[in-house]
């Protein structure tokens, strides 16, 4: 019994991972309240990458995950986050911009990762106001690349999608 | 391409290499590109391969078929144009055939490739093609079908001989039912709760049985009662049909057709009735039974009417014999009501169709065509084109039926090809294509139409199963379809209710809320041959043939869902993780039917490859790819209980009583469509993270204990 949006786990998820998922934003809320009135303006967005775009042809030179963190403070976007189980070192990794939520389109920031096959992405970008539009609406994304899975294609990708939003189609749930 | 043997391809591909090759050197290529890098021998030795081991799903003419892509034509070349020779030897041997790339030697791809490279309208040269050879498409071949010299017509049969050995046709087991009673029309407009007597169970749709044995108190304890081995090879879906304590199951590779007591087993009558198919790529999922008949579609287009009783034929039709197959079947006030499907190729001769025949006598009484024609209502929506390309539509889900209005609810497919651009019906709506079809089913005659997805350009089929619920005196159809879109129309008038997105999609910007019409992304409509295109979800479908459960006493819809998205073009696919899901490509969600609010949902990895039945003891049941086959409370979704069988979960569970029990059986099948090759690739395969044996269909039966009955 999980919404749609908040999807944490590779495997059938449960009711206990169900009251975590809603027991961490009230924690954060809670923190922030506390914190000073800066933090209070942050929103955190989780993402979860998987690879690109695939056939049977290709799957086994563009495999791996990743989760990562995106803070945005002001026009500041900081990303966080690890991978791993690529098939080669990566080598790039992306801020991208699409015309919809799932839809590939241009980098529009450079983040950093670690030059192996598992290590850590971060980095910061700064957005214009249209990219802030953009990504409360879905439509940013991370790409990791890789020695095997080079740009623009890329190895792994993952929409920033915030918690608040609810894509159409999502399932919330309710009582019965 | 299917999986065929090797070393026998490779001697007929040398032998009739040499005796085409003058067929080759005088066909008309195209003029003014420079010669391919193969040669004539190469190109005729690919053919004799590829009719082997290709053309069963993309076609001898390579304009490809259901999900098979074309392979020759503007949209071969629009796809593989910009890309190279290298390329393509490289995706064909490591993909192809499906679910067995590599099984070919080398030079067997390589082949393939020049052939391919001629039938775009390259020309043979001196330079011999190897694995190696990277010459860019688009400089060579030109998407100008060149129609190749014929291979000889032994070469798929043999095949066909070599992928399952040899065996005896007719009845192989001859038994006699004991007691059978007619199934009468009475019978059907209210099935005996003991009976599972038609796909879906019943004329509304609903996959719901009476029987309460099986509780959220007990389902944990139910144990395997029987297995029986179901021919392997082909797509295994079959929906079984059980009556009288008899158990009816078919196999759509070779038709073998039997009946099992449906109590311990035992096997009572098998027809071995054949043709091995041509093609593994249409399965069978409906059977019917009427009177004293059990009603079969053949592979082959033809539909038997054979004796429940012993298996014996008492008669047969051929539907077609343009290739078409049957697609849904069902019996209504002693007719038998079945779809085309398979209506890809153009010019048509016979356009798709959904038919009426004598249920006594399997004699035609009605056609109605599911494309719009010249001068028919809805006719005017294929941008002009002519009658003969007006492809696709295909009715391949069984319908339901409203005895009160005398209306049956069909689904259909999208127009073919599948790319708007690629199919010259420019921003038309292409009716009746993706549509929901009310047709009289004494007449055929259409009573109204509603077209869910005009101009669909993505395959995105709306021709899933049509569910008829009734809310304070209105009568209402619920289908769901490929986009996850779940629709509500008045079933008397065709009227749009209301609609819910039950899974993420990004085709449509926005539906209208007061007619349900939608607007495509605007670069969905830009979309050329040569493009891909972003679908989520993709030819997996939010919802595909995997069929939802209604639950009267819950007035609960439970639908298996699929979370993927593609990489969309004329003739390539690319599949990955919808967004939001981490990779969870199985959602199982309830929505009360009146309102279609969320109820519960939960999500895993693996998709679910099974119909979903609910019962009137509050359990509902489901399989999925990983092997799974799971109980779960209807009410809330919580999982009850779980067995893990031989290989994916796969077809209709059916649930029945014998003597006092109820039983829930439910089969295994590895090969199909999207909804398998799409988790193959992201799940499966050589290293994947779901391991499962490349064979196993059968069907397995389950029971409470008699301790807790």
């Amino acid at each position: 019994m999980i919404p749609f949006s908040l999807p944490e786990s590779r495997l059938a998820t449960n009711c206990s991972e169900h009251r975590m998922r809603y027991a961490a934003p009230l924690l954060v809320s809670l923190s922030l309240l506390l914190g000073a009135g800066a933090a209070a303006a942050a929103e955190t967005f989780t993402v979860h990458l998987g690879p690109t775009p695939i056939n049977d042809a290709t799957k086994a030179k563009v495999r791996g995950r990743a989760t990562a963190t995106a803070t945005l403070t002001g026009a500041q976007l900081s990303v966080a986050g690890a991978f791993s189980g690529l098939a080669s070192p990566a080598t790039t990794a992306e801020l991208r911009a699409g015309g919809g939520v799932g839809v590939p389109g241009p980098a529009i920031g450079a983040l950093t990762v670690s030059p192996a096959a598992q290590g850590d992405l971060s980095g910061q970008v700064k957005l214009t106001a249209a990219q802030v539009k953009a990504l409360r609406q879905g439509r940013l994304y991370l790409q990791i690349n890789s020695q095997s899975a080079p740009p623009p294609d890329g190895n792994l990708w993952g929409w920033v999608l915030s918690p608040t939003l609810v894509l159409p189609g999502t399932n919330t749930p309710a009582a019965r | 391409m299917k999986h065929r043997p090797v070393k026998a391809a490779v001697g007929l591909a040398l032998i009739a290499g040499t005796a085409l090759t003058a067929s080759f050197l005088s066909t008309s290529f195209a003029q003014g590109l420079a010669a391919g890098p193969f040669t004539a021998a190469q190109a005729a030795a690919g053919k004799v391969v590829y009719e082997a081991n290709c053309a069963a799903c993309h076609q001898r003419n390579l304009s490809g078929a259901g999900e098979a892509p074309p392979v020759a034509g503007t949209g071969f070349i629009g796809s593989w144009g910009a890309r190279t020779t290298k390329d393509l030897f490289e995706v064909l041997h490591a993909t192809m055939p499906l679910g067995a790339g590599g099984s070919l030697t080398n030079d067997e791809y390589v082949n393939i490739v020049a052939y391919l490279l001629a039938s775009n309208g390259a020309k043979p040269g001196q330079q011999t093609l190897t694995a190696t050879t990277a010459v860019k498409i688009d400089t060579v071949a030109t998407g100008v079908v060149t129609q190749l010299a014929e291979a000889p017509a032994a070469a798929p049969a043999a095949a066909a001989a070599r992928r399952a050995p040899a065996q005896r046709w007719g009845m192989t087991a001859a038994g006699e039912v004991k007691a059978y009673t007619p199934v009468t029309d009475a019978m059907l407009l209210a099935p005996p709760a003991q009976d599972w007597l038609m796909h879906l169970h019943d004329y509304q749709g609903w996959s719901y049985s009476p029987l309460s044995q099986i509780t959220p108190k007990n389902a944990d304890l139910l144990q395997l009662k029987w297995a029986w081995a179901m021919e392997e090879g082909g797509r295994q879906q079959i929906n079984p049909l059980v009556h009288d304590g008899v158990m009816f199951l078919s196999n759509n590779f070779n038709n073998v057709v039997e009946a099992l007591d449906a109590k311990t087993g035992e096997l009572i009558w098998q027809n071995r009735i054949g043709p091995t198919s041509d093609g593994a790529n249409n399965a069978t999922r409906t059977m019917a039974l009427w009177e004293n008949l059990l009603i079969y579609p053949g592979t082959d287009a033809t539909l038997y009417g054979l004796d429940a009783r012993n298996g014996k034929i008492v008669w047969k039709t051929k539907i077609v014999t343009n290739g078409d197959r049957i697609g849904g079947l069902m019996v209504v006030n002693g007719k038998v009501l079945l779809g085309l499907t398979r209506c890809d190729s153009r010019p048509r001769d016979v356009h798709c169709f959904i038919g009426g025949y004598d249920a006594k006598t399997g004699k035609e009484l009605w056609r109605f065509k599911t494309v719009a024609l010249t001068g028919q209502p809805g006719g005017d929506t294929w941008n002009g084109i002519p009658d003969d390309q007006r492809a696709g539509s295909d009715a391949w889900i069984s319908g339901t039926y409203d005895p009160k209005l005398n209306l049956t609810y069909w689904g259909t497919g999208q127009a073919k090809p599948w790319l708007r651009a690629e199919r010259g019906t420019g921003a038309g709506a292409t009716d009746y294509a993706n549509s929901t079809v009310a047709l009289n089913p004494d007449t055929g005659k259409l009573s109204w139409w509603y077209n869910h997805a005009p101009g669909e350009s993505l395959d995105l089929d709306a021709v899933f199963e049509r569910t008829l619920i009734d809310h304070d005196g209105r009568q209402e159809v619920v289908t769901v379809d490929k986009t996850g879109i779940m629709w509500k129309l008045d079933r008397a008038t065709g009227k749009y209710i209301q609609h819910k997105e039950t899974t993420f999609q990004n085709v449509f910007d926005k539906l209208d809320p007061k007619t349900g019409v939608p607007t495509y992304r605007q670069d969905v409509l830009d979309q050329t041959t040569k493009s891909l295109m972003a679908s989520c979800p993709g030819p997996q479908g939010g919802k595909n043939w995997q069929s939802q459960a209604y639950d009267p006493a819950a007035d609960l819809l439970v639908i298996p869902l699929a979370q993927s998205c593609v990489m969309f073009g004329a003739s390539t696919q690319l599949v990955y993780e919808m967004p939001g899901t981490d990779g969870n490509m199985g959602l199982l969600a309830a929505y009360d039917a009146k309102t279609f609010k969320p109820v519960w949902s939960w999500q895993q990895r693996s998709p679910f490859l099974t119909g979903v039945i609910s019962t009137a003891g509050g359990v509902s049941f489901v399989g999925d790819y990983d092997r799974s086959f799971k109980a779960v409370e209807t009410r809330t979704g919580k999982t009850l209980w779980e067995a893990r069988l031989g290989t994916t979960v796969q077809g209709y569970p059916v649930t029945f009583s014998v003597d006092g029990v109820q039983y829930v059986a439910v089969t295994t099948g590895i090969s199909a469509g999207s909804p398998q090759q799409k988790p193959n690739t992201l799940l499966g395969g050589e290293g994947g993270e779901v391991k499962r044996p490349p064979n196993g269909h059968a069907v397995y039966v389950f029971a409470l204990p008699a301790s807790v009955r």
